[in-house]
């Protein structure tokens, strides 16, 4: 009996420390992000007028989206920047999701069906490549760049686009490996062209992979700050949503910058879908790596 | 295959070549169109001015002092969740991935406010609560690497967490019932069976999250910019800010050059101890 009682001691002291940890753990966890929600909600202009009270807001107000969404902070736009913003944003995130797919199936096709010479020192390059800091490609890349003209969008998904292709063509050419060669042998017999047979029976059969290079490349560039600042920071008509929060968050000029709360707002306004996105994105990786797993 | 070999060579191997012949020239705002050759002008400086033994000795309390908190926190949330007697494992789960989920850089935005001296959240209201003093991030370098560190502990434990507890569940359980019919207390269990399993998961993400830590960009550049002074520069920050802030491109790029050095070999590193190609070639 007392063998079993000091068992049932032990067992509640571990779960009481185990949760104790969980909550203190998970309140920190949750913290930042609940007070950028709650300030999004509150009249609140600057940091300083930030108050304990205000985690706990009686009033709800929508005052800081609207200005967000209406608003013009910049005299270089002539409409509401916010807005114009999150469109460039989307042009750079899916021009560079569709390069990348184009790019990462063709590269991933190219990998599993030909014969191609030295393919293995060609990965451990490629591997090998994803392990340079940004800013020893982002440095020639901008003067290589400032001389061509190309400090602009295009010059951006040009720049954005192997990140996220090197990364896929290898998924893509396991995922290409795991469809029959008869499928698309078949498909060329009853005269169909190889690029053809490419798009229609390889695309299609990858498809979860296709979905995932596409998710993977849009939040790369939309996400993107460093190389987005480096290349059209100093034209205010061409940026994106990452620096316009740079820019609504104080960190330009925090004497001009707009009310804390607007910055808030856009900051959930971001936040949120993204973080849907990473947690889509997630769970295809998850998926695709069990699926390949069970190939090899 | 053709397409992404020359995106692989031009937007790569050609930046990386440029960066190498840039470091031996002078170029800069004053020398952007007509710069020359000096040879090996920008790495003397760089170890004359005492820039690379800073940024070394940076880099390395960066990554290590981000590195160990982070992977120890995780272990101890993969193990406390991965107790078959707890309950609420998936709400403690969603809450704790949140950090991890939520984009980082608005993450440090936000972050940057609430460290803000002495009005932020964190120097006005939390804190105090805990009876800690103020961070001053602004003058203190201790404080700055501080406020570095727990920022950074909070953005990237969940992945560690998440890595550390799916490594967990794939331990089968059998190995346990059969250490406790043999009479295996809890931390002969947890000495034999747990830590030996996890100890190909822990190399490799080390690793691989040294090389990450180490090439992190923006926790520097947004919380602190790399001061006071230069306290807490490393070296991809203090590149970026020399070319982008200063325009002294060669100097950035001789910085870059020697990080990258540093990267690559670890990058050998992971290959050939783990094996990570096998599978893919």
């Amino acid at each position: 009996m007392a063998r079993r009682a000091k068992y049932l001691a032990l067992k509640a002291v571990r779960l009481a420390i185990s949760y104790a940890v969980l909550i203190i753990m998970a309140a920190w966890s949750v913290l930042p992000i609940y007070y950028i929600i709650v300030t999004s909600f509150t009249n609140v202009e600057t940091l300083v007028s930030v108050s304990i009270s205000d985690l706990m807001p009686k009033h709800i107000t929508f005052e800081a989206y609207r200005e967000l969404l209406s608003g013009k902070f910049l005299p270089t736009i002539k409409y509401p920047d916010f807005p114009i913003w999150v469109a460039h944003s989307l042009e750079l995130a899916a021009a560079t999701a569709a390069l990348s797919v184009i790019l990462a199936m063709l590269a991933g096709y190219a990998l599993s069906r030909l014969e191609a010479p030295a393919k293995k020192s060609l990965a451990t390059f490629i591997y090998l490549i994803t392990f340079l800091p940004i800013t020893a490609t982002a440095v020639p890349l901008y003067l290589l760049f400032a001389r061509l003209h190309l400090l602009n969008y295009l010059g951006l998904v040009l720049a954005y686009t192997p990140g996220t292709a090197v990364f896929a063509a290898f998924l893509a050419k396991l995922s290409i490996d795991a469809i029959p060669p008869d499928y698309e042998e078949a498909a060329m017999i009853d005269g169909l062209s190889r690029f053809q047979a490419f798009l229609r029976i390889v695309m299609r059969m990858a498809l979860p992979i296709v979905a995932l290079t596409a998710l993977l490349g849009f939040m790369g560039a939309y996400m993107d700050f460093a190389l987005a600042y480096a290349f059209v920071g100093a034209r205010s008509n061409l940026w994106t949503a990452m620096i316009g929060l740079y820019y609504l968050g104080g960190f330009i000029n925090p004497a001009a910058a707009p009310a804390y709360n607007i910055f808030a707002a856009g900051s959930v306004l971001m936040g949120i879908p993204l973080m849907a996105l990473f947690l889509v994105s997630q769970r295809m990786m998850t998926r695709a790596y069990s699926g390949l797993a069970g190939i090899k | 295959m053709v397409p992404l070999i020359v995106a692989v060579l031009l937007l790569f191997l050609y930046p990386l070549i440029y960066a190498i012949y840039i470091s031996f020239t002078n170029m800069n705002i004053f020398h952007f169109y007509r710069f020359q050759y000096v040879g090996l002008y920008q790495y003397k400086a760089m170890v004359k001015y005492g820039y690379l033994g800073t940024l070394t000795i940076n880099t390395i309390i960066w990554t290590l002092g981000s590195l160990i908190p982070m992977m120890l926190v995780g272990l101890a949330l993969a193990l406390i969740l991965n107790q078959r007697d707890l309950r609420g494992k998936s709400v403690f789960y969603a809450l704790l991935i949140l950090p991890w989920a939520f984009p980082g850089f608005i993450s440090l935005l936000v972050w940057w406010g609430m460290w803000d001296y002495p009005y932020g959240f964190m120097n006005r209201y939390l804190l105090p609560t805990f009876h800690l003093p103020p961070i001053n991030a602004l003058t203190s370098v201790p404080d700055a690497w501080a406020e570095l560190i727990v920022t950074n502990l909070w953005l990237s434990f969940p992945y560690y967490m998440v890595v550390f507890y799916s490594a967990l569940q794939s331990i089968p359980p059998e190995l346990y019932e059969l250490a406790e019919v043999d009479g295996a207390g809890a931390l002969a269990r947890f000495s034999r069976i747990t830590m030996p399993s996890l100890y190909k998961t822990f190399s490799f993400v080390f690793i691989t999250s040294f090389v990450f830590t180490w090439n992190n960009f923006y926790p520097i550049y947004l919380l602190t910019g790399g001061g006071p002074g230069i306290s807490t520069e490393t070296f991809i920050v203090y590149a970026y800010q020399q070319a982008f802030s200063y325009n002294n491109y060669a100097f950035a790029a001789a910085i870059s050059i020697v990080s990258t050095a540093v990267t690559m070999a670890l990058g050998y590193l992971v290959m050939k101890y783990t094996g990570v190609l096998e599978g893919i070639t």
